[in-house]
């Protein structure tokens, strides 16, 4: 298996595995690392790749893992809300540019306060637009869980945007 | 479509039970500029989704990992590494054998004397018949002395009794 076929096979996957490990991390940096650490894990185990049924489960799954080990070892998880949209970079990210409108940057903060499971589940259905059968691929669940997990998260968010809409209304 | 048949899929939305297709009718739908203001909360959600699906990594990315895969070396195939691994195990069984082959083996132990039953078994039903016979009355006498001895003994402590009251 050459370096070519390397990239036909993982690089265009290389953008979901950002964003998927950007909505672990939260941090654009340390999601980048995570994207080349997981190509760089594939690339050593290339000659048996042809073992795996799902490439893309299996390479998702393996972003995930490394972003999780990342944000361990950083003790992040809980103390970045409030960092959560303000990435860093020397660039505006596209994020960035629209994140001038409040509720935008509220909706985000919100989906990052989900817990893991629901977050993850909501990102790849909602964000990725996978199937149910695809998420449970990747983050090992079964069907039910995906399920009860997509709905909890919506209902959260439904509940929030229904609150902000009301405080939004008197504040007017 | 109008506002009720987007109201009806944001329900089915909310409660889970939306396809992927009728997310895309959504998603269409909160893209456009002129949205119903009753739903322009969601608006906000979908528009949410839509931007974060738009990051990207930065376009040194590629260059970067590219430099990096071209330093590694994959590693090779399953069946290769195998071979140290059988060589090793093929090494300790070899020992295993070679030891069990010069260790002195102890001679077997004798086999103890038994009880020859064959020679106490009844050769007739008859004779079967009668042992079986005083074996039943032997153990019918040692019951009736027990149940004598146990009215001997009562009537002993009924004595005592007596004795007390008085």
């Amino acid at each position: 298996m050459s370096l070519k076929e390397f990239n036909k096979q993982i690089l265009p996957l290389k953008q979901k595995l950002f964003r998927f490990s950007l909505s672990i991390v939260r941090d654009r940096t340390e999601a980048e690392d995570v994207v080349q650490e997981t190509c760089i894990k594939l690339w050593r185990q290339w000659s048996r790749i042809s073992e795996i049924d799902n490439l893309e489960a299996w390479s998702m799954r393996l972003a995930k893992n490394l972003s999780i080990d990342k944000l361990r070892s950083k003790h992040q998880r809980t103390d970045r809300i409030e960092q959560a949209y303000h990435l860093k970079g020397d660039s505006p990210t596209p994020y960035q540019v629209t994140a001038s409108n409040d509720t935008l940057g509220h909706i985000r903060q919100m989906m990052n306060q989900l817990p893991e499971k629901q977050r993850l589940v909501m990102h790849l259905r909602d964000i990725e637009e996978m199937s149910y059968q695809e998420i449970c691929d990747t983050l090992q669940l079964p069907i039910s869980q995906v399920k009860v997990n997509l709905f909890r998260a919506r209902k959260q968010m439904r509940t929030f945007l229904i609150k902000s809409e009301s405080y939004g209304s008197q504040r007017h | 479509m109008d506002r009720k048949d987007i109201e009806i899929l944001l329900d089915r939305y909310f409660e889970g039970l939306s396809t992927l297709r009728e997310e895309a009718q959504l998603r269409d739908y909160f893209s456009r500029e002129n949205v119903d203001p009753e739903l322009a909360p969601y608006q906000n959600l979908f528009r949410h989704f839509q931007t974060a699906r738009k990051e990207r990594l930065s376009e040194e990315f590629d260059e970067r990992l590219m430099q990096q895969l071209s330093q590694i070396e994959p590693e090779r195939t399953r069946s290769r590494r195998l071979w140290p691994v059988l060589a090793r195990v093929a090494a300790v069984l070899l020992l295993a054998v070679g030891v069990w082959w010069f260790y002195p083996h102890p001679a077997p132990a004798t086999q103890q004397a038994g009880i020859d039953w064959s020679k106490y078994e009844p050769e007739s039903p008859e004779e079967a018949y009668r042992i079986t016979r005083m074996a039943l009355r032997k153990v019918s006498g040692e019951i009736k002395e027990g149940a004598s001895k146990a009215a001997r003994e009562m009537d002993k402590f009924q004595e005592v009794t007596r004795y007390f009251k008085n």
